[in-house]
């Protein structure tokens, strides 16, 4: 009866549902013009001084006293906290496939405590949590109302110290995996990415793979998974990053408790990968035939590892050939809807490329464009005011330390790579320095227009004519990668 | 390590017992310190945050695709690109310009079935800037309102339809759903990116009418979150945007009841994908009427329970999902699997709607008091998650002032959730649920067919 009652004043109070079209008013009728007065004061745009590094919170540093480090800022503006257990060893540490397939599986299951228990420990929570694992890095992430932090961190250091990767879990994770794995594969920018890292790396290279290669799903065991985790949660080789609403005192305290356990043996630094052999672009042109009104296209060359010396003026000339081409193929020729650079500064060398979805039938126009502009930025070096506008778009673009979760990814970041806390501030007192010369070196070195290898996913019948046309080299082709 | 049992014993009191106290919890909350309506009708809400040197900036114009003309689909998303293009004292291009040198980031726009959103984070020092452009397209946009920009604007909108549906699998799924679930009349039965055919028939005077309509301040929120005092803010708010002319008077339009169909609709695809998917949707009410908080728990009761017997038990899915998506007028329940390439879909279709019966059946094989709470935690608390980074908080408060013209409503969403029982979401899930036939979406991959989807029977 008191459902029947609560059934009757839901439907009542919102008007009741209804299979009917709904009487829904046309607002019409001409608008007369109206003129907003023109003032004196908006005839110059106010542009401030140039944008300025954010300045970090204070951030606290402790050990546990098993070793294990703690980064902590302190932020009560929402009654939130996140954290973070980060390990140096990422994914290049081991086969391909595993860290993505560990990434997937961690955070569900401990030796102590099933699949079931532990979601249901973690809808209790109203927890977000995540795994996440890069090249350089595995990281099993926790935000949490901060009432709830000790209880968090609890759970959160039960699936570190004693993870579980029971069978059933296994599979279920593999059947994701797959089901991932078909979508991006169909995608555009999957079967990019298939083929660039198939030209740069030679098949044995830690970065040939960028995803979970299809075959290595159906070898993980539970013992392979324990494995990955074991070398890599050890007090030698984890921060525990923490940002929110506590105070150290029960930061450390809470974190004592919960990962103040973890034993590990010591197993030294981490490597980069062995960079792979610079390949001459032939042949120049590599069609991955994928039928659509649209192509993907990109240039490709191999980008430097972080440490490179040339890192930070690379990103410079990566914020204007962004910039000059958004403004050529989208805003001039209406061809495309976006242009994006991407390089990833990881300790090994990986693939710096331009990429555009450009109108099927505007292929070769799109890499004619994105030629012409990487050649004359090797000549001629930008204009002071271009380049300054490159530097304000990096140096004031960090939002670092904005929220809470973005907090402890930035001291995510500092642990990772053993960053000093000054490293953003360091970092733009390189941009301020660069000269426009700096990044037509950097153009000629790194973007050399003669090494510049295309690679475009489209309808081979459309997009092949165009660029055998365009006479830069020779063209092949391939079929789409397919999930077996 | 007692974690786990340290949580079971929690759960016996109802969601009060496990989350903090709401009148506790609403005290630390990061609210607007002030809203205030300018005489042009614009509305500003400001909140103070000194925590990092930056200021995320949104204007909400309350145009969405539901104010579509007739014969005019996709207009609103086709003028969020126009905002770009320029404005009296902003040369074409250097909109973007201008915010990339200030160091702004996050900056885009968004169009959605109730309204288009443009947005910015700026160094503190640049707010000027920020409120410059922001007022210039706001009140000078009429001189770049011509056929050269209305051209490229419409060809980059074209080229966002290939990459985003066209070219993407399954990527017709989204466009036809909408239109089934909502009769012809209701605001939310077009699409928000539309059709060529429409985009091709806008002509100059289409577009200046549309802004002279609903782009005025008398239809828009300002919010700025960040580091400011909000009287100094406020007068450089007013300094502006103050002698911005209004635009014509307005209609407050009611939320629509939920449209429950006769009958069940099946639309048919063949798309050039490797595995099948369905999809079922429902309409739900609309943000803050009876029953739409209910439905976002019942939709994590749902997709738990959908899941573990699909994927797990069955074997006959890789993926499902299941979401609410309450707007201003009304809303939608919607759930997505991706099926095994042997699984035949009727099949599945077939154990899903077994599910549905056994979740409304209060079944504990599938539902109890304990896993309603449970759902309760992640939706209070993802409140309050919203209102964690600067830009968000903005979206936050936009947000609940769209629908419900207050932009602190957010410890009254959180009251209603902490008093939300399983007779309430088992109730709402009866009534937009289990009782309503649902939009049926089958996607069958077949080779040569276009990877987003091709209609082949509805």
């Amino acid at each position: 009866m008191r459902r029947a009652l609560a059934l009757l004043s839901l439907t009542a109070a919102c008007g009741g549902p209804t299979a009917a079209a709904p009487s829904w008013p046309t607002i019409g009728g001409r608008v007369a013009m109206r003129e907003t007065p023109d003032s004196p004061f908006r005839e110059k745009a106010p542009l401030a001084e140039s944008a300025k590094v954010e300045t970090p919170p204070a951030i606290v540093e402790r050990r546990l006293k098993n070793g294990a480090r703690v980064l902590f800022i302190e932020r009560h503006d929402v009654p939130v906290i996140s954290i973070r257990v980060v390990s140096d060893r990422g994914s290049d540490q081991a086969d391909p496939g595993i860290a993505q397939f560990w990434a997937r599986a961690a955070m569900r299951a401990s030796a102590d405590h099933s699949f079931w228990q532990v979601m249901e420990a973690w809808n209790d929570l109203g927890a977000e949590w995540a795994a996440e694992v890069s090249p350089d890095s595995s990281q099993l992430h926790v935000r949490v109302l901060s009432k709830l932090f000790p209880n968090a961190a609890h759970l959160l250091g039960e699936l570190t110290l004693k993870p579980g990767f029971p069978a059933s879990q296994i599979v279920a994770t593999r059947q994701r995996l797959q089901a991932q794995l078909t979508t991006i594969y169909a995608s555009a920018s999957g079967q990019l990415s298939l083929a660039i890292r198939d030209h740069f790396y030679p098949r044995t290279h830690p970065y040939h793979e960028p995803y979970a290669p299809p075959e290595s799903l159906a070898k993980v065991t539970t013992e392979i998974l324990l494995a990955y985790h074991g070398y890599a949660f050890t007090p030698e080789h984890v921060t525990l990053a923490v940002a929110g609403d506590a105070t150290i005192d029960v930061v450390m305290s809470v974190l004592e408790e919960s990962f103040g356990p973890m034993t590990g043996p010591k197993v030294g630094a981490q490597l980069p990968p062995k960079s792979p052999e610079e390949r001459e672009p032939d042949p120049r042109v590599m069609i991955i035939d994928r039928p659509g009104t649209q192509a993907l296209v990109a240039a490709a060359w191999l980008g430097p590892a972080r440490d490179d010396p040339d890192r930070v003026n690379l990103w410079l000339a990566e914020e204007e050939i962004g910039s000059v081409l958004f403004g050529k193929l989208r805003a001039e020729l209406g061809i495309t809807y976006d242009v994006h650079v991407t390089s990833q500064s990881k300790r090994g060398r990986l693939p710096l490329t331009i990429e555009s979805d450009v109108e099927v039938d505007r292929v070769g126009d799109a890499v004619r464009e994105i030629l012409a502009a990487v050649t004359r930025l090797g000549k001629t070096p930008v204009s002071a005011g271009d380049l300054e506008l490159d530097r304000s778009a990096l140096i004031g673009g960090g939002r670092l330390f904005e929220s809470v979760g973005e907090t402890s990814r930035t001291l995510a970041h500092f642990a990772t790579y053993k960053l000093p806390f000054d490293w953003f501030e360091r970092r733009a007192a390189q941009m301020n320095a660069a000269t426009p010369e700096d990044v037509r070196r950097v153009f000629e070195k790194w973007m050399p227009a003669t090494k510049m290898m295309v690679f475009v996913v489209g309808d081979l019948s459309i997009v092949k004519p165009q660029l055998v046309k365009l006479g830069i080299g020779a063209v092949a082709w391939r079929p789409a990668w397919r999930v077996l | 390590m007692v974690a786990v049992a340290l949580y079971a014993t929690a759960c016996g009191g109802g969601i009060a017992s496990q989350t903090p106290s709401t009148d506790a919890l609403v005290k630390r909350l990061p609210l607007p310190t002030s809203v205030t309506t300018l005489p042009n009708g614009l509305k500003v809400i400001l909140h103070e945050d000194r925590r990092a040197p930056l200021v995320a900036v949104r204007v909400v114009y309350h145009v969405g695709s539901s104010n579509d003309p007739p014969g005019r689909s996709g207009f609103a998303h086709l003028f969020e690109h126009f905002m770009f293009e320029g404005s009296a004292h902003v040369a074409r291009g250097m909109f973007d310009t201008l915010l990339a040198r200030a160091g702004a980031t996050g900056k885009n726009a968004t169009t959605t079935r109730d309204a288009t959103c443009y947005y910015e984070t700026v160094p503190a020092a640049q707010l000027d800037l920020a409120l410059f452009l922001e007022s210039d397209r706001m009140g000078f946009l009429l001189p770049m309102l011509n056929q050269g920009t209305l051209d490229n604007v419409r060809d980059v909108v074209k080229n966002e339809y290939r990459q985003r549906i066209d070219n993407v699998p399954y990527g017709l799924l989204p466009l036809v759903i909408d239109p089934a679930l909502f009769p012809p009349g209701h605001p939310y039965h077009r699409s928000t990116i539309g059709s060529f055919a429409d985009l091709d028939g806008a002509s100059l005077d289409d577009i200046q009418q549309f802004w002279l309509r609903w782009y005025g301040p008398n239809n828009a929120t300002l919010i700025l979150v960040g580091d400011f005092s909000s009287a100094d803010a406020l007068a450089r708010v007013r300094h502006w945007f103050g002698d911005i002319k209004s635009g014509p008077p307005l209609p407050q339009l009611p939320a629509l009841p939920p449209v429950l169909l006769e009958k069940e609709k099946r639309i048919l695809i063949d798309a050039g994908v490797t595995l099948p998917r369905v999809v079922l949707a429902w309409s739900t009410p609309a943000y803050g009427e009876p029953g739409e908080v209910a439905l976002g728990s019942a939709a994590s009761l749902l997709e738990w329970s959908a899941s573990s017997y699909l994927i797990k038990k069955l074997e006959m899915a890789h993926a499902l999902g299941v979401w609410s998506s309450p707007g201003r007028f009304g809303g939608t329940l919607e759930l997505q699997a991706t099926l095994k390439a042997t699984t035949d879909p009727e099949k599945a279709l077939s154990e899903i709607q077994l599910i549905i019966d056994e979740i409304s059946k209060f079944s504990r094989d599938y539902v109890d008091e304990k896993s309603v709470h449970e759902s309760l935690y992640g939706l209070y608390a993802g409140q309050v998650f919203d209102l964690d980074g600067l830009a968000q908080r903005a979206e936050t408060y936009g947000f609940f002032d769209l629908v419900s013209r207050a932009p602190d409503a957010l410890p009254k969403r959180l009251r209603s959730i902490e008093a939300l029982g399983p007779e309430g979401v088992i109730e709402a899930y009866r009534s937009y649920v289990l009782r309503a036939p649902p939009v049926v979406a089958i996607v069958r991959p077949r080779d040569g067919a276009p990877q987003a989807g091709r209609v082949v029977e509805k």
